[in-house]
């Protein structure tokens, strides 16, 4: 046959062979690569393999090269997933090799010709191009059968990519020397089994992944739910006395006209303070929002009773279209933290503002309390400087993802033994003006 | 030193704000000058005769002309603070058409006076020596920070546009290079075109990924810049109010 044939077929097989690759490392890492560039990038790499493939075919140096070229463009378009790109483009080239050694066996097994592979890596004939078209057929199926399978599975771990690589090379080095060497039925089969066991690692990896992921989404949501059930069961205590407040009302109205019928001026004053002392915390506005004043006075009690100065400065706000339950995550845990941090101080007079400020279309929430250590956060989650370690810490990180679920925002500032809490939620023009 | 108006129709309430603020003089070491009014009208006058205060104290139930009213005239001038003083809260709805700084509750005069003269203290250090020098074939003079609602790139000039009598000046420079004269924790890349003022910024758009601004006009952002945006405002806000 024509040896420009022969040529053509090579060169269109390696062409599809790092077509697929791109398809498959872009799939695996969920990143788009434009036509232009993938084109681009094949026709180039295409090139780079011919060449290298006229010194030999199989060659380990090429393999390593083109696994670096095709992890250096795929990670160009994977923001930075350098790890990620290198690791797919490495499977994709242990696909190559299996499948083209799985090609060859299987064709030597046919033709009974036991060292083709041998053959076929050093020589341009017929029997390499019928064994190209076979190996890259079978390597299409397998990359395309395995995407269809990996498709909904979460990306996995560095740790367990490289378990996978080593346990992957090894076996290939390994059955790579015993095919050039002789051609089996149970090399041939083995080759297949190395496929399987690279898809299977993967796949149990991921999943793996994906239940450890699913159990820490779970402990969070049990820890979140238990920490609205105590702040619900504490502002439901908080009615209940309210209501009890209420219904005693007349009870001490009736008492007090008595002293004053008798003129026991002294005991109606020492009365009036005791009940006042009562019935005061629920009863200053300081935003015109139900939810937030009455946090607002209950934690200002709190605080209080623990000798913490208390300064609310606070604007009357419109309706909000922030839900309540969001209004008593943001308050009750920035409360409840700083009024803890306060409770830890010895040296100095501890101290609370809360501010709740209009600024344009915007309402922000401000907590700024006297610390003796600044909270650490570490990935993102805050950790607490409380005993019971288990509930706690996740306080910052429930606001934070409440503010961020109505569109808003929080962030912290530390200043010199001071730290705050800025809340930002984003309110439409007409929501604000009423 | 900067200067305080106090205006009261009742003369025993001038006087007891006017305590308040000679306390937070001599606490705080601070000069504010204080000049007190109980007629809105003898206010009125001086002004519009050109009289500047840099802090309005008002009260907003006066018989003739209202607090609310004031403020509405005051608003002309945007350097000064105005802070209501008011047995009312509801009032603050309104007051917030005028940019009123604060609404402070007589029951609580001392405590929210101090607190408010203190964080108008603060800004009024930040604002003092803040601007840029521009020089324009309209106008060769300083440009104040605070003024810039935002800037943009038209053809091979930027283009200021402010909040105040210039509506839009071209300059003859890149933003990059105006960029470096800026303050970072005010001035922040909305767009590779766009700067923006986050004091100006009045709402954020999230579905349609837009930062409205004071002046009405609105900038697109990327959504992958949207929740950095909303960080930077909080910050801002967390440390200028």
């Amino acid at each position: 046959m024509n040896i420009v044939w022969l040529k053509s077929v090579e060169y269109i097989a390696t062409f599809w062979e790092i077509s697929l690759a791109y398809v498959f490392c872009s799939r695996m890492l969920d990143v788009k690569l434009s036509v232009i560039k993938r084109v681009g990038f094949t026709l180039l790499l295409t090139v780079l393999i011919q060449y290298c493939n006229t010194l030999a075919l199989f060659s380990p140096v090429t393999s390593g090269l083109v696994t670096c070229l095709l992890g250096i463009t795929v990670s160009i378009n994977a923001r930075g997933r350098i790890v990620g790109s290198f690791f797919y483009s490495y499977f994709y080239i242990l696909f190559v090799y299996i499948f083209d050694f799985l090609a060859a066996s299987l064709f030597g097994l046919l033709l009974g010709e036991r060292n083709l592979a041998g053959e076929v890596a050093y020589s341009l004939s017929i029997e390499r191009c019928l064994f190209l078209i076979l190996s890259k057929s079978l390597l299409t199926a397998a990359i395309y059968a395995t995407l269809y399978l990996v498709k909904r599975l979460k990306t996995i771990g560095f740790r367990q990519m490289l378990i996978i690589t080593v346990i992957g090379s090894a076996l290939g080095g390994y059955f790579t020397t015993l095919t050039f060497e002789d051609i089996t039925i149970e090399r041939t089969v083995s080759w297949l089994l190395i496929f399987f066991l690279v898809i299977f690692l993967y796949t149990s990896f991921a999943l793996y992944q994906q239940y450890l992921l699913e159990n820490a989404e779970l402990k969070v949501i049990h820890m979140r739910n238990e920490l609205v059930s105590q702040q619900y069961a504490e502002l439901l205590r908080e009615y209940q006395e309210n209501a009890k407040i209420h219904h005693d009302s007349l009870n001490h109205l009736s008492l007090i006209q008595n002293l004053l019928l008798e003129k026991k001026y002294q005991e109606a004053k020492q009365y009036l303070e005791e009940i006042l002392q009562d019935i005061s915390f629920s009863s200053i506005t300081w935003s015109g929002n139900e939810t937030i004043d009455y946090i607002l006075n209950r934690k200002k009690k709190l605080a209080e009773a623990s000798h913490i100065q208390f300064d609310i400065a606070s604007d009357l706000l419109p309706e909000l279209p922030v839900k309540a339950s969001v209004l008593n995550i943001v308050f009750s845990n920035l409360l409840d933290n700083a009024i803890e941090a306060c409770q830890k101080i010895k040296s100095v007079k501890p101290k609370i503002e809360v501010s709740v400020r209009r600024v344009h279309s915007m309402i922000v929430i401000m907590v700024e309390n006297s610390v003796d250590t600044i909270p650490i956060s570490r990935n993102g989650v805050w950790r607490t400087t409380k005993a019971d370690k288990r509930l706690h810490g996740w306080g910052l990180k429930s606001v934070k993802s409440a503010v961020e679920s109505c569109g808003g925002s929080m962030v912290y500032m530390e200043g010199d033994r001071t730290f705050k809490v800025v809340v930002t939620f984003f309110i439409s023009k007409k929501d604000m003006d009423g | 030193m900067f200067r305080v108006a106090i205006l009261d129709d009742e003369p025993q309430y001038v006087d007891v704000i006017a305590d308040v603020v000679n306390f937070y003089n001599r606490e705080y070491q601070c000069i504010y000058e204080v000049h007190k009014y109980i007629s809105s009208f003898q206010f009125v006058d001086d002004i519009d005769s050109g009289v500047q205060f840099d802090i309005c104290l008002l009260d907003i139930e006066m018989p003739n002309v209202s607090g609310m009213e004031l403020a509405a005239k005051l608003c002309r001038q945007p350097k000064t603070f105005i802070v209501f003083i008011t047995a009312y809260k509801e009032y603050a709805i309104d007051g917030y058409k005028y940019g009123v700084f604060r609404y402070i509750h007589k029951q609580d005069l001392k405590q929210e006076l101090i607190l408010a003269l203190r964080d108008i203290a603060k800004r009024l250090a930040r604002e003092t020596g803040n601007y840029m020098l521009v020089k324009t074939p309209k106008y060769d003079g300083k440009v104040y920070f605070r003024d810039i609602i935002y800037l943009y790139k038209r053809a091979k000039d930027a283009v200021f546009v402010m909040d105040g009598a210039f509506r839009e000046l071209k300059v003859r420079r890149t933003l990059t290079d105006i960029y470096k004269e800026l303050p970072r924790n005010e001035f922040f890349y909305a767009d590779r075109c766009y700067i923006v003022n986050l004091r100006h910024i009045d709402s954020v758009e999230t579905q349609m990924r837009k930062l409205c601004l004071k002046n009405g006009d609105k900038v697109t952002i990327s959504q992958s810049h949207m929740q950095e945006v909303k960080d930077l405002l909080a910050r801002y806000w967390g440390e200028n109010l």
